[in-house]
C-alpha cells in the first residue's frame, strides 16, 4: 500500500517545478554546503585549532547535522506545506475523495511522502558525511567513523519533526502562501521571542521545551557546546538540550502533530 | 438495486440549513436530477453523499453497503469545477485518477477521443479552455467504467457550442442504461436528460418522481380573440377551462386533458366569439417546478 501511496505522490509531483527546484536545492546544496567553511572560516576563532573540524571524524556528523538542519527545515519543510496546500488551491485533494480514496488513505498518502522526505535525507546526510569524513580524516578507522553514531537516528527524527510541524500547519490552514508564511514566521521568529520572553521570566530549563527547540536541539549548532559550559555555570543549567531528552521530546511533538493534523482532517469539511 | 439512500440527512452551516431531512432513494438505471436554484443545497447533497463534506444528522448508503468504505471508486463524479493537476498534460491527470480507483487496463486515447479531446492529450490542462476542462472531467468520470456517474451543474459556464457538446455526451452516457445523478437547476436540461427528478429549495426536498408524472396531466392553453371581455365571460363558463392569467392579447389557462382545441374552438363560434389564437400543450416540468416552489413559499 505505502508504494502504491508514493506511486500516487510522484506521479503528482515529478513535474511540478516548485518541487523539483525545492529537491534540486536540497539535493544540490546539502553535500557541499559545508565545503564553503573552507573559504568563510579559513581563520577559525579560538578555541576551534582550524576548519578542518567540520569534515573530519567524528565532528563532522555534528557539522554536516546543522547544515541540514537548516536545509531540511527550509527546503523540505516548504515542500511538505506545498504539496499539501497546492492541492487544496488546485481542489485536488476532494477531487482525490471523491475518485475513491478514503479520507485515511489520503492522509496516509501524504505520511508515506513525509517518512520517504525523511529516509532520503537522513540517506544523504549519511552518505555525505562518510564521504567528506573519509576524504577529511587521516587514519580514521571503523570505531572513529562510528563514535557518534546516534546522529543517524537524531537526524531522521528531526526530518519527521519539521516535516510532520509543516505537515500539520498544512493540513490547519490550508492556504498555501499563509501556510509557508506561518511556518517560518514560527520557527525563525515567533517560538525563539517566545522563548526568550519565557527564559526572561522563569529563568530555568522549562524554555527549552518549545516543539521548534526540541527538534533543533537534535541537531543543534555545533559552535553553542562550548559557550553551554560557560552559560552552565552562570546560569545553572545547559541551554542544549541532551540528545535524549531532544529524542523523546521531539518524538512527543512528532506525535503531537501528526495526531492534531489526523483529527483536523478526519473531521472537517474538504 | 438501490444505488443510493439518504435518510433524514441534514448539515447546516450556522443558521442556515443547507440539506434539511432528505430522504432520497435512487435505483439503478434511474437518470436523477436534482433540480433546484442556486443555494438550495444540490451541491451539498452531493458533497456529502461523495464524502468530502461532513453533515449533522442522518445516514446515506451506497450500494446497500456492498462496497464499504470503497464505494467511490464505483462512482463517477463531477462536483462544482472540473480539478486537475494544471501542471500535467490530460494523459498523466487521467493516470492519476486510474490509480486512485485501482482500475489498470485504462484505454486513455479511446476516453479522450470520446470527449473530443485526444488532439490535446498532451497540452497541459491549465492550457485547455472551460469547455475542454469539463470534458477532460467527464472522460475521467468513465475511468473503470463505473456504475453510478455524478454531474454537478455540468454545463455552467459553458458557451452555446461547450453547452451542447456537453449535453450530447451526458445524453449518451444516459442512453447506455447507467445511473447518473445530475444536478442542475436549468429545467431545460433534466427535462431533456433525466428520468426521474427531485426538486430542491432551501434544503427541502419538495418533491420527487419520474419526470412523466411530476407534470400532471393538464394542458396549458393561450387563447386569444379581439374581443378579450367576451372570451373571459365564455371561458369561465366552459368545463375544464380555467383562466390563471391574463395578457394583453390572449388568456392563459389550464384545460382538462380532456378538452381538445378543436372543442374549445367550437364552443366558442357557438356564442359568436372568433378566435385569433390557440395552442394547448403539455405542462413543461418549468411550469411545475415553479408552481411546487410557489406552494413552498406560501407555506412559509
Amino acid at each position: 500500500m505505502m508504494k502504491e501511496l508514493i506511486t500516487l505522490e510522484w506521479l503528482k509531483f515529478r513535474k511540478n517545478s516548485v518541487v523539483i527546484v525545492l529537491s534540486a536545492l536540497f539535493v544540490g546544496l546539502f553535500p557541499f554546503i559545508i565545503l564553503t567553511g573552507k573559504k568563510v572560516f579559513n581563520n577559525v576563532p579560538p578555541p576551534l585549532p582550524s576548519s578542518i573540524v567540520f569534515y573530519e571524524f567524528p565532528t563532522v556528523w555534528d557539522y554536516q547535522g546543522y547544515a541540514g538542519n537548516w536545509l531540511v527545515s527550509f527546503c523540505l519543510g516548504f515542500m511538505m506545506v506545498y504539496m499539501v496546500t497546492s492541492e487544496v488551491s488546485n481542489r485536488t485533494q476532494r477531487q482525490a475523495i471523491i475518485n475513491g480514496m478514503t479520507r485515511k488513505e489520503y492522509w496516509f498518502s501524504k505520511l508515506s511522502v513525509l517518512i520517504f522526505m525523511a529516509l532520503v535525507a537522513t540517506a544523504m546526510y549519511v552518505v555525505s558525511s562518510i564521504v567528506l569524513g573519509v576524504t577529511h580524516t587521516e587514519g580514521y578507522d571503523f570505531e572513529i567513523i562510528w563514535d557518534n553514531n546516534n546522529a543517524i537516528i537524531r537526524f531522521f527524527v528531526m526530518c519527521l519533526g519539521y516535516l510532520s510541524f509543516a505537515f500539520f500547519i498544512a493540513i490547519w490552514i490550508r492556504k498555501g502562501t499563509l501556510a509557508i508564511l506561518t511556518y517560518f514566521s514560527y520557527i525563525m521568529f515567533l517560538e525563539p521571542i517566545i522563548r526568550a520572553i519565557h527564559l526572561n521570566y522563569f529563568r530555568n530549563r522549562s524554555s527549552l521545551f518549545y516543539p521548534m527547540n526540541v527538534i533543533e536541539d537534535l541537531m543543534p549548532n555545533p559552535f553553542f557546546k562550548l559557550p553551554d559550559v560557560w552559560i552552565e555555570k552562570e546560569w545553572g543549567f545547559k541551554i542544549l538540550l541532551s540528545h535524549t531528552e531532544a529524542l523523546g521530546g521531539s518524538i512527543f511533538f512528532i506525535a503531537i502533530f501528526m495526531s492534531l493534523s489526523w483529527w483536523l482532517f478526519m473531521k472537517r469539511d474538504i | 438495486m438501490e444505488v443510493l439512500q439518504t435518510s433524514h440527512l441534514h448539515k447546516s452551516y450556522g443558521k442556515i440549513k443547507a440539506v434539511n431531512d432528505l430522504n432520497l432513494s435512487i435505483h439503478q438505471g434511474m437518470v436523477f436530477g436534482l433540480l433546484g436554484p442556486n443555494g438550495s443545497g444540490k451541491t451539498t447533497t452531493l458533497g456529502i453523499i461523495l464524502g468530502i463534506l461532513q453533515f449533522d444528522a442522518g445516514n446515506f448508503t451506497w450500494f446497500e453497503n456492498q462496497y464499504g468504505e470503497k464505494h467511490r471508486t464505483r462512482i463517477g463524479a463531477i462536483l462544482e469545477t472540473p480539478n486537475f493537476y494544471p501542471y500535467l498534460n490530460a494523459i498523466d491527470n487521467l493516470k492519476i485518477v486510474s490509480l486512485i480507483k485501482g482500475v489498470e487496463d485504462t484505454n486513455y486515447d479511446d476516453l479522450l477521443k470520446l470527449v473530443d479531446l485526444h488532439h490535446r492529450k498532451d497540452s497541459k490542462f491549465s492550457s485547455y479552455s472551460l469547455g475542454m476542462k469539463q470534458r477532460l472531467a467527464i472522460a475521467a468520470t468513465q475511468i473503470g467504467n463505473p456504475d453510478v456517474l455524478i454531474f454537478d451543474e455540468p454545463t455552467n459556464g459553458l458557451d452555446p457550442q461547450g453547452i451542447a457538446e456537453v449535453r450530447q455526451i451526458l445524453k449518451r452516457i444516459a442512453d447506455t442504461g447507467k445511473t447518473v445523478i445530475m444536478a442542475s437547476h436549468i429545467l431545460d436540461e433534466v427535462e431533456k436528460i433525466c428520468s426521474h427528478v427531485g426538486i430542491m429549495k432551501n434544503g427541502v426536498l419538495l418533491a420527487s418522481g419520474p419526470v412523466g408524472a411530476m407534470l400532471n396531466d393538464k394542458l396549458l392553453g393561450e387563447i386569444g380573440s379581439d374581443d378579450l371581455i367576451a372570451l373571459t365571460q365564455a371561458l369561465n363558463d366552459m368545463e375544464g377551462v380555467t383562466i390563471s392569467a391574463a395578457r394583453p392579447k390572449f388568456l392563459e389557462c389550464t384545460v382538462d386533458a380532456s378538452v381538445s382545441a378543436s372543442k374549445i374552438n367550437r364552443l366558442l363560434a357557438e356564442k359568436n366569439i372568433f378566435v385569433n389564437h390557440l395552442v394547448l400543450r403539455k405542462q413543461r416540468l418549468e411550469e411545475e417546478f415553479l408552481e411546487i416552489t410557489r406552494k413552498q413559499n406560501s407555506v412559509k
